[in-house]
Order: C-alpha cells, then structure tokens, then sequence
C-alpha cells in the first residue's frame, strides 16, 4: 500500500489543481493516479475495504488512457459514491486498464468532504518515461 | 510559448494584440496599466492570440479585465464566430456550462435581518444542499424527469413551486436555450445530474446574503428595484456534473474529430469543429441542456432560499417581496445578431468568465428595463463587495454586448492555502462584517480575497471603456459555500 503523503505532488496552476504522481510501472502508475484522486476528494486513510470493484477504461494512448481512467473513477464517485481504499490495474499495450478496486460507499462523516472535482482535464496531460520509473501529470478542474 | 506577446496601446484602458502570423483577426484587451501586470504573469495573453487563430472568428478575440488562463481559451475572453462558416469549441464555453448568478432584491432592510443572520444562514446552509456528495433537492427526481427539466429550462422548476413565472423575463433566454437534445447529452453526464438538482456546489459557487450599500445611478438602481440600505440575495452555481460531464464528453469527440475537418489550431486545447458539422450541432444540443440545468438550479435554490427567509423571519411574500432582479450566465456560447462593417451578421458568440450585457433598446431586455439596458451581475470575492451594471450601446460596438464576469484569480489554490495558514478564516471574514457557513475543507482557504483581483478595479476598467455602467454595489454580511 503506497504511502499515502507520498502518493502525488501538487503543480502551480493559477485557477486549478495540477498534480505529479510517480510509478515503477505503468501499472503502479495508474493504480496510484486512481488513489491520488481519492485523495484529493475525502480525507486519505479514512476508507475502508468492504466493497470490490471491477473497472475497466480504454484510450488511444497512454495520456487519453489516463484521462479515461480518471474520469471514469471520478463517475463513480459522483454517481455511485465509490470510494477505493485500494486499487490493482493491468494495464494492457497501453491502451487499456483492468482494474480491481477495494473501498466502499462514500460516507461524509467518515470520509470528509475536501474539495469537488469536476473534470479531468487534457491541460498539461502526459504519461512519459522517467529515470526511475513513470511519471504522470494531470489536471483537474476545481 | 513563454514569449511575451506584443501590445499595442489604444487608449488608457484599451489595448491591442497586433494581427500576426495565423491570426484572423487582432486581439482586443480591456485592461488598465495595474491590471495588465497582473494579466502578463501567466500565458493568457499568448491564449487571446491563439483565440483569433480559430477558423470563422469575427472581430476580434476578446480579453476583459478579470482575464487569466483557461484550457485552450482564457476565462475571461469572448469570441463571436460566423455561425456558417465559424467552429464551436466546448473550451470557449467552460467546464461549467451557464455558471451563472443571479440577484434577488427583497423588501427587508439590513436592520430586518441583523438579529437573526446566523439562524438565516443556519437555516439556508440546511435547506441547500452544498457540497461534495450531498443529494439533491428533489429527492424523488426520475431520469424520465431530468430529461424534461432539461429540455424545459427554468419553467420547470416555477411549475413546481420554485419562484414565479415572472421570474423568467428577468433570466436570459427566459431560463430555457432553444434546440436542448437531451440524446444528446451522455448517460455519464445524466447519471451525473440525476441528484444534484438544487445543489449549490462547490469551490466558488456560493449563496450570498447582502444590502446596497452605493447607488451610482439612482434612476436605473430604481427601474431594476434596488435602492440603498435594501437587502439582496445572490446565487452562483451552474449546471453541476450533468455540465461539467458534458464538456469532458466533446472536448473528447472533438478532439478527435478535429483531424478529419483538418482544423490546425495553435493548442491542442482549443479542440473545436464546425459550428454546421454533425460534432458541433450534437454539443449545441447538448450544451443547451446543460445551460437549461443550470437556470432549473438557480431557481430552485432561489425558491429555497425564499422559503427559509420566510420562515426565519416570519414574513409573508408581500412584505418579503423576494423578486429575481436578473440572471446572467458567464459561461456559454450563443447564436445572436450583430452588427459588423455595416452589415447584420448571425454569430456564435462564445463567453468564458464573460457576461452579456447588452444595451438599452434590444429586444432582449426585459421589458421593464429595456430603456436603461440589461442588468448585469458581477459578483466579487468573497466577503468583499458585488456590482450590478447595465450594458450599454458601446457594449454592441466593441464587444458583442459583453463586459468582465467577476474578480479572477490572481494566486494558485496552493499559494493561497499557503498564505491562510495560521489564519483563522472565518475570523479573517468576521473582520468584515461577513458570517460564512462552509463545507469542504479544502475551499475556504483557497476562495480568500487576496487569491483574487479587486472586482472594483474590474468593474472600474469596464465603466470607463463604456462598456458596462455602474448602477450599485452591493456588501455582502453572510455566505453558505459548498
């Protein structure tokens, strides 16, 4: 379980939240990109695991994977109030992630309420190789 | 793309981007010397040059004072295209398609409600939902429901008990945008709506208690029913999720239909089609139920707000006399008239962060203020002062009939927190007379004034171009916030 201090470094941006999250692999990357937009929405560390999910996302690329991906957690928690205390993808040729998600419904007395997102943006969206590992850069609108 | 972008000065509030390169058309600022340093900081103005690149533009691509970066478009900009030969973009729009505000004039004075503001605000801040997660008003909202509300606009909301029906003269587009296909909105973005209807939202949207407190232009304050010492309601919110998933949705299909129209734009942001392509009637039509959600919203939440003073205060509707002055959106794009060269020309004029303000005599106006020109709200930041204007016969001229939407951010959320730190911030507002209710955690720190231009120095850029005139200000004395 990624620490969760650690799991994102926030960008300037003037009107929004931009963030940095790092990976060993496409994989760990995207598993921790999913966590770090919980993060963001409730209190970290306060979701407990007595739901699984199935999610899965597709794109043309890496970058447009992960904006689906994101929108798509950021749906459920919208519509569902999906909440994941733990996340493992696959993440097939690039293009596609398998996910399976461990949280719960979303409960605001125990999970807070930090902040609304309300899309992830194309702004600054990159998925790109780095000396360690992966790095990914998103946007989201607030 | 960190060049600076080259100016050229028109008068002392005006100022030019020089056509060059793969500009259709100049750029065309309204900004004083001050508020132009503040403009230069970040990439909006290289954002307002990359705006006149965009196929169809008419004019000029427009940059009010309040300007700062956006996805592709600034916020802050207006930019008309011919509605044949132009594109539609959903980031000339915005995320939150018609975020908007409207104002309530009432009957009561400061001194009616001094006493008992914070039962008010209590009172309010439990019967609208705010924040993250909370459930709608209408609990028992079908989807057979949304889709008519959609389609409907504001006449929904007054056909079940939120407002009046006279409430709609004073919303532009009578609270409903003509063509609303709600096939074509996402199953996503439905599933999104479904129980937010009547929420407030969050970050910057708000539900604001206040009173006159300067009349500039007593005749037009008096033909809009405001007069000083009166207490006002302002409510900003917009189409929620439902918009929001809207946006998200044809910024994809855009983005990828792009390459077969072979538009080239300068960033990738400014994903657009054709106004008259399959892609661009769809996102109209699905815009337009976006913006219907949004005035469906404002009217609940005003309907409840209604009820809670009447309550709270013990007063019935004649002696409350809760009346909507006027609703505008900052956020949209619309198919209008206007003159240019000589010639009346059907345009697609997209506002992000910008409001309509058109000018006395349009038939667009409300007829009981026609004469003095359409009232337009700007609401300031938190805890700091809102302006009512009018629009004017300049406005028509120079700028589609458009002027600025609001303060602008001038700080990032991180430097703003940063700053707030050790600040007890409801003590920070108490200083200024401001009692505030709030529910993310995370937002208050991030909506502190200083994160914002003055409003007053917006508003002021606009007065002296004749765009907008100024006919009140109002004080705000209590806040609910998601």
């Amino acid at each position: 379980m990624p620490a969760m201090t650690a799991l994102f470094r926030e960008i300037e941006h003037t009107a929004d939240l931009a963030i940095a999250v790092d990976g060993g692999d496409l994989a760990e990357l995207f598993a921790r990109s999913g966590l770090a937009l919980f993060a963001l929405l409730i209190e970290p560390g306060t979701v407990r695991g007595s739901e699984r999910r199935r999610v899965e996302a597709a794109g043309r690329d890496a970058e447009d994977l992960l904006h689906e991906w994101l929108a798509v957690l950021l749906g459920d928690f919208y519509v569902d109030g999906f909440v994941a205390a733990e996340i493992t993808t696959r993440v097939v040729d690039g293009r596609r992630v398998e996910a399976d998600l461990v949280g719960e419904r979303f409960d605001r007395a125990r999970h807070g309420a930090v902040r609304e997102i309300k899309a992830v943006t194309y702004h600054g969206l990159a998925v790109r190789r780095t000396a360690a590992g992966w790095e990914a850069r998103v946007t989201f609108d607030v | 793309m960190s060049e600076a972008v080259a100016l050229r000065r028109i008068d002392d509030v005006v100022w030019e981007i020089p056509k060059t390169g793969g500009m259709r058309v100049p750029g065309r600022i309204y900004a004083s010397e001050a508020l132009l340093r503040d403009i230069s900081r970040d990439q909006c103005l290289r954002q307002v040059a990359n705006v006149a690149h965009l196929p169809g533009i008419v004019g000029w691509s427009l940059a009010m004072p309040d300007i700062h970066l956006g996805y592709g478009f600034p916020i802050g900009g207006v930019a008309a295209m011919d509605a044949d030969e132009g594109v539609i973009s959903p980031g000339g729009v915005g995320y939150d398609i018609n975020c908007g505000v409207r104002l309530v004039r009432t009957g009561l004075r400061y001194a009616d409600i001094q006493g008992r503001l914070d039962r008010l605000l209590d009172r309010l801040f439990g019967a609208i939902p705010c924040g993250v997660g909370s459930k709608g008003a209408i609990p028992t909202l079908g989807a057979v429901d949304e889709k008519r509300l959609i389609q409907r606009g504001a006449a929904w909301a007054v056909e079940r008990g939120f407002g009046r029906a006279a409430d709609l003269a004073h919303t532009e587009e009578g609270g409903c945008l003509a063509g609303a296909d709600p096939e074509a909105v996402s199953e996503r973005a439905l599933a999104r709506g479904l129980t937010q209807v009547g929420t407030l939202g969050s970050g910057n949207h708000f539900l604001e208690i206040g009173r006159v407190d300067a009349v500039y232009r007593p005749e037009v304050a008096a033909a809009l029913g405001l007069e000083a010492g009166q207490v006002t309601v302002i409510i900003h919110s917009g189409s929620r999720g439902l918009g929001y998933q809207t946006c998200d949705d044809y910024l994809r299909v855009m983005g990828r239909a792009m390459e077969r129209y072979r538009i080239a734009v300068p960033d990738r942001q400014l994903a657009c089609v054709p106004i008259a392509s399959p892609e661009g009637e769809r996102y109209v039509a699905a815009m337009a139920c976006a913006a219907n959600y949004a005035w469906v919203n404002r009217q609940v939440i005003m309907g409840l707000a209604e009820a809670v003073f009447q309550e709270v205060l013990g007063v019935g509707p004649r002696e409350l006399d809760f009346r909507l002055v006027y609703d505008v959106c900052h956020n949209i794009a619309k198919f209008e008239s206007h003159e240019i060269g000589g010639a009346r020309r059907r345009l697609c004029v997209h506002r992000k962060g910008a409001t309509r303000a058109f000018g006395p005599g349009h038939p667009a106006v409300p007829e009981s203020v026609r004469s003095v020109g359409q009232p337009v709200l700007i609401p300031g930041d938190m805890g700091r002062y809102s302006f009512v204007l009018v629009g004017t016969a300049g406005a028509m001229r120079e700028t589609f009939g458009s002027t600025c939407h609001g303060a602008g951010r001038v700080m990032s959320r991180a430097e703003a927190k940063r700053r707030s730190r050790g600040l007890h911030l409801d003590d920070e507002l108490a200083k200024q007379g401001v009692l505030a209710r709030y529910e993310g955690r995370g937002t208050l720190a991030e909506e502190m004034p200083y994160a914002y231009k003055d409003v007053a120095a917006v508003v002021e850029v606009m007065e002296r171009a004749g765009i907008s005139l100024k006919v009140a200000r109002l004080k705000p004395c209590g806040v609910i916030k998601g």
